[in-house]
């Protein structure tokens, strides 16, 4: 009901006359910064809602609902095809809606838009294949390198209890605000930002797996600390959050991967890990290091390394381009799916549990959402360059435990504006140019070439 | 800025407050749904569930 009553809200009359209005060229060049953006963002909404008929939105609302439920039935028990019907379905109206969105360059550059504003097929291609480039013949020399990092003792029981302290004590550390904010548990950990004021997190604690915690824990807090920092000029507005998903995911991921994998992150604090776990209080500094940056091709993305979850999210991209322009039908998905895990992980799943079926997203109809994930991996990549840069101090200042002036640099730079700045205005004002995946190959190769010994 | 397209102003940003208020109370329903309600309890829920815009963390979380 309540986003019923939002739906109608943001497609009412009184919205149409206030657009109208508001978004002549003589209005528009009046208005102050953040109502321009304001008018903009509730425009394209506007045109973009307005565009579909209300019974094939209700169609779609229905059939994602019931497909969600489908899909979970269907990946416990790997049956693609009790899945088939529903995503076939959705494949169907989503190109129906494409149609009534208008197309832009391609039909899949209308989905990709949705998730990043001005995000092209052309401009990601371009990226991915530079990407894949480096990362392929990096993860290959990973795997023939006879120097691999010894994980056996993180295959141990780890107190839940004690995790769910040393979460707490890491997210003080990083300046998540409690008094803005609280941190609970779910199956799958996620953030929710009401408003800069509430800001919840929520992680998991896996007896026989202390390190998805404790990453889970510093990659929402990630997501957190952008919310909880977006300007007070900006709140209760609908510019009082991230700016895009791409964005939103370089701020988890830098404070998940780039510092919290990092080995002056561990510097300091490993010495409380090990209190919190006595178990791990005869494993050194450099091993644990080592083991938690492993790299391995795996089948289930969530699970995957800093390395190859580009390689994942590459594969899900592709798919859903040719599923959108180039007619590969839903039918042919797990054959699709297989075949490209063997030519970029070399390995395939032996059941669509395992492969075809391990996302919620497309069950959802969340298509063009995945290369978010990996457009944040590039962003957090090229923001830590120049972070670098303007701090050089940054590796001190961690093993320091000294968090907060990196939150302060990142408040400054990108969390205070929400979406009162577009991705691609943020990531020019802050680095100089825009996306540029060469930065995130760099990273990669160096922490690799160290670890491995390359 | 004519006194006319003043009021637009202030009644759009009036209107749009609002809308971010009901973002609000639907995200603040989904965090309850995932992390304290019964389990039961989202399997329903998401039957009659009416899916904000992707953009609006708000009120809808992201996907890990």
């Amino acid at each position: 009901m309540l986003s019923t009553e939002a739906f109608k809200l943001q497609t009412s009359a009184d919205m149409k006359t206030y657009l109208d209005a508001l978004t002549t060229p003589a209005v528009s060049e009046q208005l102050e910064d953040i109502d321009r953006r304001l008018v903009e963002d509730c425009k394209k909404e506007y045109d973009r809602s307005q565009s579909v008929p209300p019974e094939k939105v209700q169609a779609y609302t229905v059939l994602t609902a019931k497909s969600e439920t489908a899909w979970e039935d269907a990946k416990h028990n790997s049956d693609f095809a009790g899945f088939s019907p529903y995503l076939t379905d959705i494949v169907k109206l989503k190109q129906e809606f494409i149609d009534y969105w208008g197309v832009k360059d391609t039909r899949y550059d209308t989905l990709l838009d949705m998730y990043e504003p001005d995000l092209t097929v052309e401009k990601v291609d371009a990226v991915f294949a530079r990407l894949k480039a480096r990362l392929v013949p990096l993860q290959e020399k990973i795997n023939a390198s006879e120097n691999k990092p010894n994980t056996e003792f993180l295959n141990q029981l780890f107190d839940t209890k004690q995790q769910e302290k040393f979460s707490l004590f890491i997210l003080e550390q990083m300046g998540y605000d409690f008094e803005a904010g609280r941190l609970d548990e779910s199956v799958h950990p996620f953030a929710t930002g009401l408003n800069p004021g509430d800001v919840r997190i929520t992680t998991h604690y896996l007896q026989d797996d202390v390190a998805s915690a404790v990453f889970s824990s510093l990659h929402e807090g990630g997501h957190a600390l952008y919310e909880q920092n977006i300007d007070d000029s900006l709140a209760g507005t609908l510019l009082a959050e991230g700016t895009s998903m791409g964005i939103h995911e370089s701020q988890s991921r830098l404070w998940e991967n780039m510092i919290g994998r990092s080995l002056p992150f561990w510097t300091r604090y490993y010495k409380d890990l090990q209190q919190h776990f006595p178990q791990l209080s005869e494993v050194e500094l450099e091993d644990f290091y080592r083991a938690i940056n492993r790299v391995e091709s795996s089948l289930i993305r969530i699970e995957a390394d800093e390395l190859t979850y580009n390689l994942h999210i590459i594969i899900r991209y592709e798919i859903e381009k040719m599923l959108f322009n180039d007619g590969l039908e839903v039918k042919d998905l797990p054959e699709t799916w297989n075949a490209k895990y063997k030519e970029y992980l070399g390995i395939m799943p032996t059941n669509d549990g395992d492969g075809v079926l391990q996302d919620v997203h497309w069950s959802g109809g969340d298509f063009g959402y995945f290369a978010s994930y990996s457009l944040g991996n590039m962003y957090a990549a090229q923001i830590l360059h120049t972070l670098r840069k303007e701090m050089p101090e940054f590796d001190t200042l961690i093993a320091e435990g000294n968090l907060i002036p990196i939150k302060e640099w990142l408040t400054d730079k990108i969390y205070r504006y929400g979406r009162s700045r577009t991705p691609s205005e943020l990531i020019v004002a802050i680095t100089g140019e825009e996306l540029n995946p060469d930065y995130l190959a760099d990273y990669l190769e160096a922490k690799y070439a160290e670890i491995y010994k390359l | 800025m004519d006194k006319q397209t003043q009021e637009h102003l202030e009644s759009f940003r009036n209107l749009a407050r609002k809308i971010k208020s009901y973002h609000e109370a639907i995200g603040l329903l989904h965090w309850d749904l995932r992390t304290g309600a019964p389990k039961k309890a989202f399997r329903l829920v998401r039957r009659r569930w009416v899916c904000c815009p992707p953009k609006h963390s708000s009120c809808k979380p992201r996907l890990t």
